[in-house]
């Protein structure tokens, strides 16, 4: 059986019909065809599906679309404004905060949801931020340059 | 397929769970890859995100705790601060960012983390086969305690209330009762091979701390610090000069310890035997810091 739902994702109301099963991710990415946000381990471990879904950063695998029907959601697509990156995505590629980018939206959506509830985070807060979000290729010290450089630097994320 | 409902009261959704084959979701951080794995196949979905449960508040000497709230309200929540093994339980499962969905009745029920019962390939021992794969597989992350099924118990809270002395507040459509936590939990027979005693339509609403111990504390080690399941998960508690000690991770279900021998019972084998080294510290560990 198919439920109709309406997400609201980046400011913008979708209608959709998703199955009981259906999670949000794939809602997102096969139906709306906002294919930022990305699958890594299915099982809520990489991070890589983050998700704003009420300003709460959420592992979309591990969410069904039918949780989040009426949510207002953001995915790495509603960070910037059009082609113009946000401050955050900005100093995470002059920082090297992106290597393969397959975690740079999860990752970004994260910091994001961290610089909102903590703008001027310690180097420890920002690893403990990020804990679920998992990167292969940085080392991670890139990225935390990165949400250090934009809270000092007092940018809105 | 299966349909999905959202009910706005707990007598709406106790009366959809009353329907055979409808399950309860809470954070849904477990029960949906249960479904993506056809580990479950509820007729009826029924998310109790709006139906009230997620309040944490005094109740006589101790607190009472909706089964919605998430681990990270209570990990940090001012009305806790004297069940520390609870804060510091809760603080630990999972990652930072699914305890914000996480909630405490959903960590109290999932699943174990077997990865020969979540496998898809096969059906293990608990799912309903024959052959518990772990024992003649790798085990090294399973349990101690010798048995039908060598799964660990992967909720952290779970130990962490134990020793609180907590109960669970359970209802259906036809009633409400009260167990201990440690009630919620059975071993698995071969007529009967659920880890949980909560009947098929119903569901805990809440979670009732008495008063606090004098001191408790939540000691694990998992394989990272964060996104981790409890390997060993121990939680102490005293009251007075009682000491109270259970912990995850060393059995199929949360098991209570002999403070004097927390080893008994639990001979491991060559493969997990290194969790036998990690309980024993942990417990001195855990007498100190609450002794101290």
């Amino acid at each position: 059986m198919k439920h109709p739902i309406t997400l609201n994702v980046n400011g913008t109301p979708y209608s959709v019909d998703v199955a009981t099963a259906q999670s949000l991710l794939y809602a997102v990415r096969d139906q709306l065809g906002l294919t930022g946000s990305k699958e890594g381990c299915d099982d809520s471990e990489c991070g890589a599906c983050m998700m704003l879904v009420d300003g709460r950063p959420t592992n979309s695998c591990s969410y069904l679309a039918v949780q989040a029907d009426g949510a207002e959601i953001t995915t790495v697509e509603g960070l910037g404004e059009g082609d113009e990156l946000s401050p955050l995505q900005q100093v995470f590629l002059e920082e090297g905060g992106v290597q393969c980018g397959f975690c740079t939206p999860g990752m970004l959506i994260a910091a994001t949801a961290l610089l909102q509830a903590n703008p001027s985070p310690t180097a420890e807060e920002i690893r403990i931020g990020v804990s679920g979000n998992l990167c292969r290729c940085t080392g991670y010290d890139g990225i935390v340059r990165a949400v250090l450089r934009v809270s000092r630097e007092g940018a809105s994320v | 397929m299966s349909t999905f409902c959202r009910p706005t009261t707990l007598a709406d959704a106790l009366a959809a769970l009353a329907e055979p084959g409808s399950r309860v979701l809470a954070g849904g951080t477990d029960l949906s890859g249960l479904i993506d794995r056809g580990l479950a196949s509820p007729t009826t979905v029924i998310d109790v995100q709006d139906a009230g449960l997620d309040r944490i508040e005094r109740c006589g000497a101790g607190v009472r705790i909706g089964a919605t709230a998430t681990l990270a309200t209570v990990a940090v929540s001012d009305l806790l601060t004297r069940w520390t093994a609870l804060r510091e339980a809760a603080a630990a499962a999972a990652s930072p960012l699914l305890r914000n969905v996480a909630t405490v009745g959903g960590n109290l029920c999932q699943h174990t983390r077997c990865w020969y019962y979540r496998g898809v390939e096969w059906t293990c021992w608990l799912g309903g086969g024959d052959t518990c794969f772990a024992q003649i597989g790798e085990h090294e992350r399973h349990g101690l305690q010798p048995g039908d099924c060598i799964s660990a118990h992967p909720s952290d809270l779970a130990p962490a209330l134990i020793v609180s002395d907590a109960t669970v507040v359970v209802a259906s459509a036809t009633g409400i009762r009260e167990q201990p936590v440690a009630a919620l939990y059975r071993r698995p027979d071969v007529d009967d091979r659920s880890l949980l005693t909560l009947g098929p339509d119903e569901v805990i609403t809440h979670v009732v701390l008495p008063a606090p111990p004098d001191a408790s504390v939540y000691l694990r080690e998992g394989q990272r610090e964060a996104f981790s399941f409890p390997l060993v998960g121990l939680a102490v508690a005293r009251f007075g000069e009682r000491l109270v000690m259970a912990a995850a991770g060393v059995a199929n279900i949360p098991h209570l310890l002999d403070p004097d021998d927390v080893l008994h019972d639990l001979p491991g084998n060559p493969q997990s035997a290194w969790k036998r080294t990690v309980l024993a510290t942990l417990a001195s560990r855990g007498r100190t810091a609450v002794t101290m």
